[in-house]
């Protein structure tokens, strides 16, 4: 009596185990489906749902059932045997059976409240988005405004620093040329003329001063040109920049190991540059008669916005890591291995080649870090922007 | 303005390990998924759970739209975590789409990981060309739709809830809260970030070794998706699991704890 109750009763029910298989269903849910009950029962209860309940099913219900231990008003769309999709609401409820943990599921049919339910979703959904294009909108107004006086101040402030720059980097680089032309051509009358034993020195001096006001002068040109954007082969600027220092260090075993590098948007002098000073640093501060430089490139994507808070726009970037094993720096330095005239070894450089780099990658949109160990490694990171629109 | 990671993410420590092994649950649940998993670890690891932004008890406010509609802003939440905690070596548990979430934050910050382990994974969802994902776009839909007409009777989905469960008392009072709760809004974007995603292009650009747990019978991550991620994951290792369905660290936890023990004493 119960048994035929339970059967015939006016809701579908079926019950599974933790692997999804089906080990109850009663006649009413077999003739919902339209398949017999021995091609139910056994099989994974994935069977009779339509593909996109067996996604929610293992996201959501399966979760839910697991940690909860119960769920109630789910919708569910069945699959019958001849393909027809039916709305259900379906509590579940699990627990042990002979043992076993089982869920228990009972479920209606919902048809018409379906078509009720498309139009509550549908309003709300209309409701949702005006309200939300209407905040937003209020949102994004206030903020433009507030943006737009930052923008304002900055301008005027960067405009005038610019002038001052512009005038002060003239002076340095054309004001003091003329000058220092002249005191190198009497020095060097004096030299031949006497032998006072500072004169060499001073001659020394005046020709440093003289490199000095040359690569300011490269530093300005780096800051007032206007970038030249072409496409540009990565792999073979790293060729040639390698067949160039092999011949200006031809005394120095260089080896450079390279994955297969991308091509990107940029300016193909200024990454030349680039490039040249990053190896030729290598070279330089190199242990021994040889040096060996691996450069790896990898694109991944990076937020395009570095300085303003709360906006994401993800583009494509390549990391670029040249590394080297030779005399590395003191980690200490760090955070000024970019700044101009900043001197980490006791060489003849003028301390300008990194502050260069840094300047070229500014101009990219990218940015750039290094590290090292004394002794060890130095390792040159930078991200360049595939695209420069 | 400074965020706190920690509580943006709902962070939780424990455990008596130095190395650190994180979980990172996937779309539909959060980090209570991991419950029959952590006991298992928490001796020989320092165990990091978290919630992503918008799921279970994250902080709402910190959700932005153009973030976390890309993999790339989930991948970021893993990586300040990972900042914020100082962390080195980690190793990467992730479910379903965080597969790919831990790969993303692995090629861009190695220094982070040790190894990755990649319960269930999918590198692209929708079957394109030969490629065999397993869903066509309607199929993405008809979730959508799902997940829609669920949040009209979800209230009671949502509501905190004291589980009444006779099968597991030790579970007890903690379970007040609610389980898998999302935001519905965040959670429609974020089946739709999941299952439009396509990260194929990524694969070989992980330089970290990989397990990859393929649950037998799986729709979500069938086989071929598996196998195909073996093969395009340099230093990977495929291993097919007898748990059926898509959460075997909750339908079989005994062999998923078995199977990641022996990758990681393998790895040792």
């Amino acid at each position: 009596m119960t048994s035929t109750i339970f059967e015939n009763a006016p809701n579908g029910f079926f019950a599974f185990d933790d692997e999804a298989t089906t080990l109850v269903v009663n006649d009413t849910l077999a003739s919902i489906l339209e398949k017999p009950k021995k091609e139910i029962i056994g099989k994974s209860v994935e069977a009779f749902f339509t593909v996109p309940t067996r996604i929610f099913f293992q996201t959501h219900f399966f979760p839910m059932i697991k940690l909860h231990g119960h769920a109630e008003e789910i919708f569910v769309t069945l699959l019958t045997a001849k393909g027809k999709h039916l709305p259900v609401l379906l509590n579940a409820k699990k627990w042990t059976w002979e043992g076993k943990l089982i869920t228990c599921c009972s479920c209606i049919l919902v048809p018409n409240r379906k078509k009720f339910e498309d139009e509550l979703v549908a309003a709300r959904k209309t409701a949702e988005s005006a309200l939300f294009e209407n905040t937003e909108l209020l949102k994004a107004r206030a903020e433009l405004q507030l943006r737009t006086e930052q923008l304002d101040k900055q301008l005027q402030l960067v405009q005038s620093q610019n002038n001052e720059l512009q005038q002060f980097s003239h002076v340095v680089t054309h004001s003091l040329k003329e000058p220092l032309r002249k005191i190198l051509m009497f020095t060097g009358k004096i030299v031949n003329e006497t032998t006072a034993p500072s004169l060499p020195k001073l001659e020394k001096a005046t020709q440093q001063m003289k490199a000095i006001v040359l690569g300011l002068q490269q530093y300005v040109w780096l800051n007032e040109k206007t970038n030249d954007y072409t496409t540009v082969n990565l792999n073979a600027l790293t060729e040639d920049i390698t067949v160039r220092l092999r011949r200006e260090f031809d005394h120095v075993q260089l080896s450079v190991q390279r994955d297969s590098l991308p091509t990107i948007e940029g300016d193909n002098e200024q990454l030349k540059l680039l490039f040249y000073h990053l190896v030729a640093n290598a070279v330089k501060f190199r242990k021994g008669d040889s040096a060996q430089v691996k450069i790896d490139g990898t694109v991944i994507k990076q937020n395009r916005f570095r300085s303003v808070e709360n906006i994401y726009n993800y583009q494509d970037f390549v990391r670029l890591e040249i590394l080297d094993h030779g005399i590395g720096f003191d980690p200490t330095y760090t955070d000024h291995v970019f700044d101009l005239f900043r001197k980490l070894h006791h060489s003849e450089g003028l301390g300008l080649g990194l502050a260069l780099c840094k300047k070229i990658v500014d101009n990219h949109q990218g940015h750039i870090e290094a590290e090292s160990k004394l002794n060890e490694f130095t390792k040159v990171t930078f991200w360049l922007p595939l695209s420069q629109s | 303005m400074v965020i706190d990671i920690l509580k943006r993410n709902n962070v939780t420590v424990f455990g008596r390990g130095s190395q650190a092994m994180m979980f990172a649950h996937g779309f539909g649940c959060d980090q209570n998924m991991w419950r029959y998993i952590t006991p298992a670890f928490e001796d020989d690891f320092r165990i990091v759970l978290f919630d992503y932004v918008g799921a279970g008890k994250s902080d709402l406010r910190s959700y932005n739209a153009e973030r976390y509609g890309s993999l790339q802003g989930y991948a970021q939440d893993v990586l300040e975590i990972c900042q914020s905690l100082d962390l080195a070596n980690v190793v990467f548990v992730g479910h379903s789409v965080s597969g790919m979430i831990g790969l993303l934050a692995a090629i861009e910050q190695p220094s982070y990981f040790s190894e990755l382990i990649m319960v269930g994974p999918s590198p692209c969802y929708i079957n394109k060309g030969d490629y065999v994902g397993g869903f066509e776009e309607q199929d993405v839909e008809g979730l959508l739709e799902t997940m829609e007409k669920n949040y009209i009777g979800w209230a009671n989905f949502l509501a905190p809830q004291i589980m009444k469960n006779e099968d597991r008392p030790e579970l007890g009072q903690e379970l007040t809260e609610s389980f898998c709760s999302t935001d519905p809004v965040i959670a429609r974007q974020f089946a739709k970030t999941t299952f439009l995603s396509d990260n194929r292009e990524d694969l070989q650009k992980l330089k970290k070794p990989s397990l990859i747990l393929q649950c037998s019978d799986d729709l979500i991550a069938p086989l071929e998706v598996g196998e195909f991620l073996h093969r395009h994951l340099a230093n990977s290792t495929l291993q097919v699991m007898n748990a059926k369905g898509h959460c075997p660290h909750m339908s079989n936890p005994e062999e998923t704890i078995l199977l990641i023990k022996n990758y990681l004493g393998v790895m040792a």
